[in-house]
């Protein structure tokens, strides 16, 4: 569905096809609120980004990764060409005593906090990069005839999230919720399939899973 | 990052205030920064490591403004065991005279804003002790400063914000829609904590392995330990 169709359903919705309460501009920054929140809680928009190697253990990527990506599944060491291997402080404590002190070819990598990413061992040189794969915000919805990057089936999400804050702002505060309940129960269907469209390919073995 | 200011922008337009007539703008600066430290605290978003020195003679060491929650300390960069003072009095009544390499920290009695070292080092040492912790915001001087998050996450300090100023006593009280942003808030919450991974979800039990141990197994004597058998050494 196009940006320019959600526009004129939210109109639609709120009997407001002239735009008098509620501008366009009003109801796209809306739609866009809402598309944010959508990738939040159902990962549709992977990303991927590169950072350079340092000498350093943690890594900030408040300050490294712009704004779009807000969750680490994969990292992949450059300079090996191998995927490292997600782990944790306590699996570390367990391995060895003195980890922090090593230095090497990264091959394992956590995070803590929202923020902070950890690699062992740490890096003995400043070169090379590792890529980093996860989950972001995907680019704001601008053109008229730009699309939503997940299905169309669940698009009319944006749709509800754009009224209910519409009408939040007119103060039909009962209204606003039967509609912020609509974009709930549409967004859970869509992390759904989103988490199970990988098994809906597999095949049922007696006896065990492909 | 957006300033303070920006984020008292958002919250006007969320309550439908932009000429303060129900909200002044230093009550709206207060409630943005008391949901910005309720939220860095319930989601646990910002994480540190700080180094310290050790000072000859002194095992106490004062935790800094924005500490939230221990997860690790360290000395050499070795992991240290947080001990309770009553277990270490059973063992060694004298703990606390001790000089000596830090082998364990003490995280009670000397009050919430205090570690102690065991045993208390007898020489100066540069970033020798570690801490390891999840904190806070920075309190901001004025209202130009940076929140110190990334912008999407202030939506969510936005809900609380309104949370706090629709439930204040006056014209803008609106008790309804303060429990509703209450409601949006406590979901942002679980949203973002479930983002602040560990990768732990990506560990496999692998038979054999350590990786993990299902609780209630763990390693077992043979059958016939202590047993005395005919026949066999």
């Amino acid at each position: 569905m196009q940006f320019s169709d959600l526009v004129t359903n939210v109109s639609v919705a709120l009997k407001d096809p002239a735009f008098a309460r509620h501008t366009a501009a009003i109801i796209k920054a809306r739609i866009n609120e809402g598309y944010e929140i959508v990738s939040e809680m159902a990962p549709f928009y992977e990303t991927n980004a590169s950072i350079n190697f340092t000498t350093n253990r943690y890594y900030d990527l408040s300050s490294l990764l712009s704004e779009d990506m807000f969750r680490v599944r994969h990292v992949r060491n450059e300079v090996t060409g191998l995927w490292m291997v997600p782990t944790s402080i306590g699996e570390l404590d367990a391995g060895y005593w003195r980890w922090r002190v090593n230095s090497g070819s990264p091959d394992h990598f956590w995070m803590k906090g929202l923020f902070k990413l950890g690699v062992y061992p740490k890096s003995s040189q400043a070169t090379g990069t590792m890529t980093l794969y996860g989950v972001g915000h995907p680019p704001p919805l601008l053109l008229d005839a730009t699309e939503p990057e997940f299905p169309e089936r669940y698009q009319d999400c944006l749709e509800f999230y754009a009224t209910y804050a519409c009408l939040m702002e007119d103060g039909e505060t009962e209204k606003a919720m039967e509609y912020l309940s609509l974009f709930f129960a549409r967004v859970r269907e869509l992390s759904g399939y989103l988490s199970d469209k990988a098994n809906d390919a597999r095949h049922l073995i007696i006896g065990g899973r492909a | 990052m957006s300033s303070y200011a920006a984020l008292v922008d958002l919250i006007e337009d969320r309550v439908s205030d932009p000429n303060h007539l129900l909200w002044s703008v230093e009550t709206i600066y207060m409630a943005a920064r008391k949901a910005v430290k309720r939220l860095v605290a319930d989601t646990r978003i910002l994480w540190t490591e700080e180094y310290f020195d050790d000072v000859a003679g002194t095992a106490l060491e004062t935790l800094p403004s924005y500490f939230l929650f221990l997860t690790a300390a360290t000395w050499d960069y070795t992991n240290l065991p947080i001990i309770r003072s009553v277990d270490l009095i059973r063992s060694e009544p004298d703990w606390d005279s001790k000089q000596g390499d830090v082998q364990a920290a003490v995280f009670d009695g000397d009050g919430s804003q205090y570690i102690r070292r065991v045993y208390i080092p007898s020489v100066n040492a540069a970033d020798k002790f570690g801490l390891e912790f999840y904190r806070t915001v920075a309190s901001p001087a004025a209202i130009e400063d940076e929140v110190g998050l990334l912008d999407w996450t202030l939506k969510y300090v936005v809900y609380y914000a309104c949370w706090l100023l629709l439930n204040m006593e006056g014209e803008g009280q609106d008790v309804v829609t303060a429990l509703h942003y209450k409601k949006r808030y406590e979901m942002g919450v679980e949203l973002v904590k479930g983002l602040v991974s560990t990768c732990v979800p990506y560990e496999q039990v692998v038979h054999g392995s350590v990786a993990k141990i299902a609780p209630g197994f763990g390693y077992r004597l043979p059958p016939n330990f202590g047993r005395i058998e005919r026949g066999r050494r």
